[in-house]
């Protein structure tokens, strides 16, 4: 395969890669309040991507990939709030283990590696065009 | 002296399609290497068929996207892998078609 097309095929995986990434980081951030509904029940468990890389034996390249959505076993929040059905004896709800700030951080991450890749892939075209261009007079 | 010409010509175009021969993707190798007495005609076509065959696959990629099986990157990639493809086999099909047109006016 052309490297250039190989670049453009590459910069995919990469931008698939972290739109995943973004998909599972709007869940942590939706579900942040997601507490306990009864004593003794689990609040929502914040969830991580992890990648990895594999070889595409076709064109010879390491394409990444989601490896697996993990849960984070963390441990979870406890808030007062006696009203809460969730609430036990004592008067605590069981919070999920998202950080609002932290997921924040994890999707400007995302977003600047969803960037990094559209570039390259605009630029390998932008490359491709330009040497096709050397034909037109 | 025209003799001569012809076989200069003869010789440069028999140039260019073994260097396009070595530029082609690796998808053609199951395909007969074509040899240094291929056609135009048959380098066109060839290149042709393999924009058209990315050109389906983006639609069918594009297609998949509209009833939600396939990635929005997916169909961006497929797209332009076929721009490319096309782009190539015009610019070489406009560039030589025009040396064809040169040498046909060519005054004798």
């Amino acid at each position: 395969m052309d490297d250039l097309i190989g670049a453009m095929s590459m910069s995919t995986h990469g931008m698939k890669a972290q739109t995943n990434r973004i998909r599972v980081i709007s869940e942590n951030v939706a579900n942040a309040d997601s507490y306990a509904n009864a004593p003794g029940e689990e609040p929502y468990q914040r969830k991580i991507v992890t990648f990895k890389n594999m070889l595409d034996r076709e064109n010879d390249m390491r394409i990444v990939e989601v490896d697996e959505v993990k849960k984070d076993t963390s441990e979870f929040g406890r808030k007062y709030m006696p009203g809460h059905p969730g609430a036990d004896v004592d008067g605590y709800v069981t919070t999920p283990n998202v950080k609002t700030m932290i997921e924040m951080m994890d999707m400007r991450e995302a977003q600047r590696s969803y960037e990094a890749n559209l570039n390259v892939m605009d630029m390998s075209r932008n490359m491709a065009n330009q040497t096709i261009g050397l034909l037109d007079q | 002296m025209v003799d001569a010409l012809q076989n200069l010509a003869a010789k440069k175009y028999a140039e260019m399609a073994k260097n396009m021969a070595d530029i082609k993707p690796v998808q053609q190798e199951s395909q007969p290497a074509p040899n240094e007495t291929a056609s135009f005609g048959d380098l066109v076509k060839e290149g042709l068929e393999q924009a058209v065959a990315a050109q389906r696959k983006s639609e069918a990629v594009s297609a998949k996207a509209v009833v939600g099986e396939a990635n929005l990157t997916d169909v961006v990639e497929s797209i332009t892998k076929a721009e490319v493809a096309l782009d190539t086999v015009l610019a070489v099909r406009d560039r030589l078609l025009n040396a064809y047109q040169e040498v046909m006016r060519t005054q004798i």
